[in-house]
């Protein structure tokens, strides 16, 4: 080979320009999270009249996503950390850039000259593997990223839940304190006409104060959920005045499909899909790193020299790094690890969710069957207990404060199946939250079927 | 008819006067069987009957049959409760002194009985207290009591067996014996009472035995005011009262007005003449009788009733906060304020009362509504009469009923209201 043909081959493979993945795949990832998670997101279309429009009439579950998806920052914050994280892998994915170097001496007769370029030696036979790892985790960043929008939605259904309950219970709450005023004003009207005992007026007094604190305290409750719901909708100033519209919904069973349930949240789960790619990406990660360990740091390229007296030279330049102290071995091994790290979480992710697809199916088929019986036992029993005192009462075999005592005990029933709608509700949500591709954060309640709700009526306590 | 002059005859009269056993000694047979309206007139019990008999070798024969009954105590209130043959309370037995009487008990009940003869001096074995006297009856089967009447006056009969229980269901009813040679002119009419209490909440059906303070339906034969039949006399009659008691824990003091009376007897025996008082108020202790007498002399409608308030009340609630002195709407108002539906409670709009139920007082009298309910009921007394039925409402002379002041009349007196 000549000289010259042997430089050309160098440069070749030196210099392939153009390898590697190319920029524009970060907007195209970006693009991709943003319409998956439309797709998996019931109510993610654009808002068709303004914001405030929708605050207007009064805010729905719906307009809440529309907002929280569309209006607030949190969206874009994620496609930007989507962009962030793509960038890195885009320029991952690139071969490496060549190094050009210059040195001039300046001698009495004149000045040498010397020019080289170096380029790592065998990237351009690990770059196709770094490319495919930086395709992988580019999958992994766009599925974390829907996740990520998926969440946002779910967040707030929940929060938009958790402010209705809280607003249904301070209703109750306000109705228990009637009911404990209007035995107060008997009380006090009693004993205006001496028939009632200190004792006695002073018990219904304290009962109807501790019942008008429950009341506060209920009421009180809905102002940190209504915050929860502003932050998630990104509102502040005017617009944070707006009212909900309706109650909670009563059937929290209806329009969902429990059949195959893990096989689904199997298939749509995108954490699934994360450590799947993490998985690719680290095989091959670990390929390119066998490779890499070959020579590392080597690096090949040309040099030209002009002499001081005018004679010029040109020819093959070379740089071993000498593995000496590490041969690569220990990286081999790291990488092969990494590979069965990411295979075990994948199967350990499986299981999750799996588990997760059973025990929410379960605890909303439980949570839902307690509120039918609830709804078809409890109450109607409580309304009938109310009913035969009234009968009672209007026998003349009791009085007016064993009708409010009635009354106190139906209305803690009630606080009961709200409770149970409530727990309901968020199971439900936290179900097509999985099959939308999300497992969600467990609640320790969740977990471990330990509910705790505060009290309103206090009764049954 | 064995007179007393018989009696003498056969040696064997024995009074032992005041102060020992007022029993006289009667053949082992027994006298020949006095006849109802032959030999002594019958007794009267408002709402009740008597029980029928047979003659057998010249034993009467009576037929008991205790068994659950439906019972209603005043219109609108019904009772699950137990009787004899069919009635709350069993019918009355009437027999006359020197009968041999042979009482058969069957038991149909749901648990085992007996039949205690209350007062009457019977061989120890007769003397129906279960454990005591003799082994229960049980279910199913039939018992005889047999014995001579050794006594006249007003007696009892009642189970003495789970006595809590089983009287607190109405297992109870009155045995009159007349004299078989009266010493005294006889009343004209002879009437009957058996009082008695209960706990029975509105809309529960089955008196509650375990009650032992807080009865609310008060009945006289069984039954309250103004379910009670009035008794009915003519201007001039001599009138018998028999007050006998087996309420669980209240004595009853009986009061009548317009008139007053002696008591000529109790479940002891008669009291001599010269031992009596009038009265207007007779108290029938629990587990007695008392045996009033007096000319009925004053037309017009008096009341017979317990003189305890509480007793003339039927179905009373007593755990209501005292009302008086308060605007009347106070309670509703409080009631409407706590529960929405308040108003609306009845089809109608009207409020409901639970089912199974008396209004506490009340039955419509000529002048207005009559508040009391319970042990109560009416003398009515009549210049003429014809039959013993309810001769409606007394009207009483112009002039003789109160009325309304004017003005005139508090000028003339110097009233300043
Ligand atoms: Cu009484």
């Amino acid at each position: 080979m000549s000289r010259a043909a042997a430089v050309s081959v160098i440069l070749v493979i030196a210099l392939v320009p153009g390898c590697g993945l190319p920029t524009h795949a970060i907007a195209d990832r970006q693009a991709d999270a943003w319409r998956e998670a439309q797709a998996r997101v019931r109510g993610s279309d654009g808002i068709a009249v303004s914001v405030d429009d929708l605050l207007a009439d009064g805010l729905s579950a719906h307009d809440a996503v529309q907002i929280a998806l569309h209006h607030s920052r949190t969206v874009p914050a994620i496609l930007a950390q989507l962009g962030v994280d793509a960038a890195a892998w885009v320029t991952a994915s690139r071969l490496r850039n060549p190094s050009l170097h210059a040195d001039a001496l300046f001698f009495g007769d004149g000045t040498e000259v010397e020019v080289g370029m170096l380029a790592p030696l065998l990237d351009s036979l690990q770059q196709p593997l770094r490319e495919a790892q930086a395709e992988q985790e580019l999958l992994a960043a766009e599925a974390t990223a829907t996740r990520a929008i998926v969440a946002v939605a779910f967040a707030t259904r929940r929060a938009f839940v958790d402010l209705l309950v809280a607003g249904q219970r301070a209703r109750l709450a306000d109705e228990g304190a009637t009911a404990a005023a209007a035995a107060a004003t008997f009380a006090q009207q009693l004993a205006a006409a001496g028939n009632a005992a200190p004792e006695m007026l002073a018990q219904v007094l304290a009962a109807h104060a501790d019942a008008e604190l429950r009341a506060a305290e209920a009421a009180d409750a809905i102002l940190p959920r209504r915050e929860v719901l502003q932050r998630q909708l990104g509102l502040f100033g005017p617009r944070t005045a707006w009212q909900t519209q309706g109650e909670l919904p009563a059937d929290p069973m209806a329009g969902i499909d429990l059949d195959a349930i893990e096989t689904r949240a199997v298939q749509r789960s995108l954490e699934l899909r994360v450590a799947n790619a993490r998985l690719a990406a680290a095989h091959q990660a670990s390929a390119w790193t066998d490779r890499a360990t070959l020579l590392p740091g080597s690096e090949v390229g040309i040099s030209a020299m002009r002499e001081s007296d005018g004679e010029a030279a040109l020819g093959p330049a070379l740089r071993l790094e000498l593995p000496l102290f590490d041969g690569g071995g220990a990286a081999r091994t790291g990488a092969a690890a990494a590979t069965g790290l990411a295979a075990a979480r994948l199967w350990q992710l499986g299981i999750d969710v799996r588990s997760a697809a059973r025990l929410l199916r379960d605890r909303l088929r439980g949570a839902a069957n307690r509120l039918q019986f609830a709804r078809e036992v409890a109450v109607p029993a409580a309304q009938r207990a109310t009913t035969a005192t009234l009968q009672r009462y209007n026998a003349m075999q009791v009085g007016a404060f064993d009708v409010i005592a009635a009354r106190q005990r139906e209305l803690a029933t009630s606080d009961r199946e709200l409770t149970t709608l409530a727990e309901a509700w968020q199971l439900r949500l936290q179900l097509e939250e999985l099959l939308a591709g999300a497992l969600p954060e467990l609640s320790p309640s969740a977990a471990t079927g330990a509910t705790s709700h505060p009290s309103t009526a206090g009764v049954h306590r | 008819m064995t007179t007393r002059r018989d009696l003498f005859r056969l040696g064997a009269a024995a009074s032992l006067g005041a102060s020992g056993l007022r029993t006289t000694a009667f053949p082992e047979h027994g006298l020949p069987p006095g006849r109802p309206h032959l030999d002594y007139q019958p007794v009267l019990t408002p709402n009740g009957v008597t029980l029928p008999f047979r003659i057998v070798d010249g034993v009467k024969v009576f037929h008991l049959i205790a068994e659950p009954v439906e019972h209603t105590f005043a219109p609108g209130l019904q009772g699950a409760c137990w009787g004899y043959n069919g009635r709350v309370h069993g019918p009355t037995i009437e027999a006359v002194e020197g009968d041999r009487v042979r009482i058969w008990v069957t038991n149909k009940l749901p648990q085992s009985t007996t039949v205690h003869w209350h007062g009457l001096h019977v061989p120890s074995g007769m003397d129906g207290v279960g454990g005591l006297s003799q082994r229960p009856i049980e279910p199913g089967e039939t018992f005889r009591y047999e014995f001579v009447l050794r006594q006249h006056g007003t007696f009892l009969y009642h189970s003495h067996h789970d006595e809590m229980v089983q009287m607190a269901l109405g297992l109870m009813g009155l045995f009159v014996i007349h004299p078989r040679q009266p010493e005294e002119p006889p009343a004209d009419v002879d009437y009957a009472y058996l009082l008695s209490e209960w706990h029975l909440e509105p809309g529960m059906r089955r008196p509650d035995p375990n009650e032992m303070a807080d009865f609310n339906v008060l009945t006289m034969n069984g039954v309250a005011f103004p379910a009670t039949a009035p008794m009915v006399a003519r201007r001039g009659e001599r009138v018998r009262i028999r007050i006998g008691n087996l309420s669980a824990m209240d004595h009853h003091p009986m009061h009548i007005h317009g008139h007053s009376f002696e008591v000529v007897a109790t479940d002891g025996g008669p009291i001599q003449e010269t031992a009596r008082w009038p009265e207007a108020t007779v108290l029938v202790p629990v587990g007695s009788t008392r045996t009033i007498e007096f000319v009925a002399e004053n037309p017009g409608d008096w009341a017979f009733h317990c003189h305890m308030t509480h007793h003339v009340m039927t179905q009373m609630g007593h755990g209501i906060p005292n009302l008086v002195g308060l605007d009347a709407t106070a309670s509703d108002e409080a009631v409407a304020a706590a529960v929405p539906e308040f108003e609306t409670m009845g089809e109608d709009g009207e409020p409901t009362i639970p089912p199974n139920s008396a209004p506490m007082a009340g039955g419509k009298g000529p002048a207005g509504m009559i508040t009391m309910g319970g042990m109560v009921t009416v003398l009515k007394v009549r210049d003429t009469i014809t039959t013993r039925d309810d001769p409606g409402w007394y009207v009483p002379p112009a002039g003789t009923t109160a009325a309304p002041a004017t003005a005139a009349e508090l000028e003339r007196d110097g009233i300043r209201p």
